[in-house]
């Protein structure tokens, strides 16, 4: 049954092969592409099969080792089923290996009828198919379903059902069913699934046929008592593909007779009932109650609608979202659908709600009907909080219905800045003074930083102090000696050498009145005076001490209180 | 000697915002008089007679930008509005105008959305280049204030009040750094010709991808040879002459 190919390459070989070439529609067969010398191949490509469903069933590899040789070899195996009878070729199969491309040879496969022995009745698996009605109206519902009968094992269902949507909207009604069932004597197990069906357009309607793919598993008995040597052990279990179809079914749909079409009318078509209730039918003006209007029935009960209720501003109703629930009874959608509104009374006194009507079209009767729901009557009170329900009451009447919008007429620009003021020329730009602006805080917090570390200084550091204060207490002694009337005198003499002495006391922190002249110049030049200057100050505190002894006076004290104050000027500024 | 010192500096500081504006106040009055009398021409021309002279005025921007609406030259008006944004960016009126003019404009290109720097420093925007550096000024002079203070009475609370003026001050620093990096790169621009062709290269004989009209806002990527570098807020990009377009 097999066919094989010479490969191109003499280490490798591909082999294409099918497990039987006559088959029924309900059957499938296998086809198996072996390469042989390599398993490192993509998988083949497939010739173009449009009369066959393919699927893969999967790889197999095997490596053998024969006299120390060894060979390996992979199988690509698919599942052909066929769509068609008649005579088709499996085309080449590809395979690339080592850059190379080989081919297998086409195989013809003959496709044939399911044979007429194949009955219902004589098989241990069939599939049927049906459409609860053979002519329906547009709209209206059909039940179209699918069933399994199987008294052997069967696995791996794969159910394609297609249901004309050209024709139909489908509405899936639940899970597959299951049950036992005797035909003919012959207890069946039955996998049932069904859908509703809604024709959507007049005219003959084809339900396609379904297809089901399954794997039915045979008990067989051989003739070999086998291992133990009991009959157990010698049953066996075969298994097969099958592919089962139904016949397609027909359906004419009717268009919707126009004679007595109500007008209010929505393509609702089924048998319906209508109810309403209202919550509370004693109440206040300002009080809330629920007008709820019940829809339910057979048919497509989805698509009920209800306008708003016409109140004629005795109400203020806020409708609700309309709430659906489906259930399926005996194969058939059955629903409902609540609509509910809250309403507000407005005025007071006795009123009756206007009736709710939906129309329908009933296939059973074969003509529109209509239905209301009874109307109701509550009387509404005024309210006992008139005065504050009133003005909120008048408020909320305004805005039901003045809705006050405003009306924009046209659009035009703001006018112009007249500030004077405001027109002043801004520099954008940062240039020095604005870096200036942003350095000299700085500086400032600089000068105040020393000046204050000074203040701090004096308050704490004596020889500070001192140096600091030396000239100022200096030059104010040495102004007050030069008002003094005895200028001749050697008190005032002594008293210069005194105010010199104290003031370089008070520069180098130290006693001032017990220092010699040497010992000022001295100390002044170890303080980093320069020589002149130290020098200068010996002379002229010696010159004071002479001048304290000399028993005539020299008549030029002034020129030395002078000399004085320009030596401590000088001492001052080189301190 | 140091008191001398102090009160130089702050005579230097008082005389920074030196502001000339009392020489522009009668043409800003004339021009303003020309407008409420329906002499729209003339108001344009006094308006811009006085930014020629150099008055840079937030107002003066958008009493240009409506006498152009009135002119009906949208692109001009635009500009001027988007002139004025940066100098009284809180103005209530030059927000409604703008936006006016946006939508009778052809393209409608709204200003581009703050990114994320823009949404971080939420202030900056909201605040001009000269509102950024006073407020700046002020933290500044407060700190050194407080500085001073603190070294001289060395408080704890002086000393918490100097570590939270010191923050303020590096944002308001901060904040000029961004205001300017907004300034000198986000830059915009506004097409004042009837119909611009966007261009694929520095040149008219490329491909034309797109056209813009008076009045659309774009953003400024890049400028040479006479050429603007534009882009649209959807990333679409291109070149236009540089004289079809106002910054």
């Amino acid at each position: 049954m097999g066919l094989s190919l010479p490969a191109f390459a003499e280490d490798i070989q591909v082999l294409a092969t099918v497990d039987r070439n006559q088959i029924t529609l309900e059957d499938s067969l296998q086809l198996s592409i072996t390469i042989q010398g390599t398993q490192n191949t993509p998988p083949p490509e497939l010739p173009s099969l449009p009369d066959f469903r393919v699927t893969s069933a999967g790889t197999s590899s095997s490596t053998q080792i024969i006299n120390f040789k060894r060979s390996v070899s992979i199988t690509h195996k698919y599942r052909l089923t066929p769509m068609n009878t008649g005579q088709f070729k499996i085309g080449l199969a590809r395979i690339r290996a080592n850059g190379k491309i080989y081919a297998t040879q086409p195989i013809t496969v003959v496709v044939k009828k399911t044979t007429a022995q194949n009955q219902p009745a004589d098989k241990s698996v069939f599939i049927e198919t049906n459409v609860s009605k053979k002519i329906a109206y547009v709209g209206e519902q059909l039940i179209y379903s699918f069933k399994l009968f199987h008294r052997i094992e069967a696995k791996n269902l794969d159910l394609s059902m297609p249901f004309g949507a050209s024709h139909f909207q489908k509405e899936d009604l639940g899970k597959a069913k299951s049950y036992q069932n005797l035909i003919n004597g012959i207890q069946y197990q039955v996998q049932e699934i069904s859908i509703a069906l809604f024709p959507i357009k007049a005219g003959k309607a084809e339900i396609p046929a379904a297809m089901l793919d399954l794997d039915i598993y045979h008990r067989t008995r051989s003739n070999r008592r086998g291992f133990f040597n009991d009959p157990f052990f010698g049953q066996g279990i075969r298994a097969e593909h099958k592919v089962l179809r139904s016949k397609p079914l027909s359906v004419e749909i009717l268009a919707l007779p126009e004679k007595g079409k109500p007008l209010d009318f929505k393509n609702i078509i089924g048998q319906f009932n209508i109810q309403a209730n209202l919550g509370k039918k004693d109440l206040e003006v300002g009080d809330t109650t629920t007008l709820t209007i019940t829809v339910s029935g057979k048919g497509n009960i989805r698509g009920v609608t209800f306008p708003e209720p016409n109140l004629k501003h005795q109400f203020k109703d806020y409708p609700d979202q309309p709430e659906f629930k489906q259930t399926v009874t005996a194969n058939q959608i059955m629903g409902q659908k609540t609509f509910k509104f809250a309403l507000v009374p407005l005025q007071s006194g006795a009123v009756t709600l206007p009736a709710f009507t939906l129309s329908y079209f009933n296939p059973e009767v074969r003509d529109y009907q209509q239905i209301k729901t009874q109307p109701i009557a509550l009387s509404i009170h005024p309210s006992s909080a008139e005065e504050t329900l009133n003005h909120v009451q008048s408020n909320s009447i305004n805005n039901i219905l003045t809705k006050p919008e405003i009306e924009i007429l046209a659009k035009d620009i703001l006018p112009i800045h007249t500030q004077l003021n405001d027109f002043q020329n801004i520099s954008s730009k940062i240039g020095t003074s604005t870096l200036i602006g942003f350095v000299s805080p700085a500086l400032l917090f600089v000068i105040a930083a020393i000046f204050i570390r000074q203040q701090k200084r004096l308050t704490t550091d004596v020889a500070f102090y001192r140096n600091q204060k030396a000239y100022k207490t200096a030059s104010q002694k040495l102004k007050n000696l030069a008002r003094s009337q005895n200028s001749e005198s050697k008190e005032f003499v002594s008293e210069l050498s005194e105010i010199l002495r104290e003031y370089i006391g008070d520069k180098l922190n130290m006693q001032g009145k017990a220092i010699t002249a040497a010992e000022v110049e001295h100390k002044l030049k170890e303080s980093n005076y320069q020589a002149n200057a130290a020098n200068n100050t010996r002379k002229l505190l010696e010159k004071c001490e002479a001048l304290q002894y000399t028993p005539v006076s020299s008549g030029n004290n002034l020129e030395l209180l002078n000399e004085s104050h320009d030596l401590i000027k000088t001492l001052e500024k080189k301190s | 000697m140091s008191k001398k010192v102090l009160i130089s500096l702050f005579i230097l500081l008082c005389h920074i915002p030196l502001v000339q504006a009392e020489d522009f106040m009668s043409d800003v009055a004339r021009a303003n008089d020309f407008y409420t009398s329906n002499n729209y021409q003339q108001a344009a021309d006094s308006y811009e007679s006085l930014r020629e002279k150099g008055l840079n005025s937030g107002y003066l921007y958008y009493n240009l930008g409506n006498t152009y609406i009135r002119l009906g030259k949208t692109g001009p008006a635009i500009l001027n509005y988007i002139r004025a944004q940066k100098l009284i960016p809180r103005d209530e009126n030059l927000q409604a105008n703008l936006n006016f003019a946006i939508q009778q404009t052809r393209d409608k290109i709204a200003p581009s959305p703050p990114d994320t720097l823009a949404t971080i420093f939420f202030w900056v925007t909201d605040l001009s280049l000269n509102e950024n550096i006073n407020f700046a000024f002020a933290i500044n002079l407060t700190f050194w204030l407080i500085l001073t203070a603190w070294f001289y009475f060395r408080t704890d609370f002086l000393r918490l009040a100097r570590n939270v003026i010191f923050f303020l001050l590096l944002l308001a620093f901060t904040s000029i750094g961004v205001k300017l990096h907004y300034e000198s790169n986000s830059k915009t621009g506004v097409v004042l010709a009837k119909t611009v062709s966007v261009k694929s290269g520095l040149d008219a004989s490329n491909i034309t991808l797109f056209e813009l009209h008076e009045g659309a806002l774009v953003n400024i990527t890049d400028e040479r040879q006479g050429w603007i570098e534009v882009q649209l807020d959807s990333k679409q990009k291109g070149w236009i002459p540089k004289d079809s377009l106002g910054i």
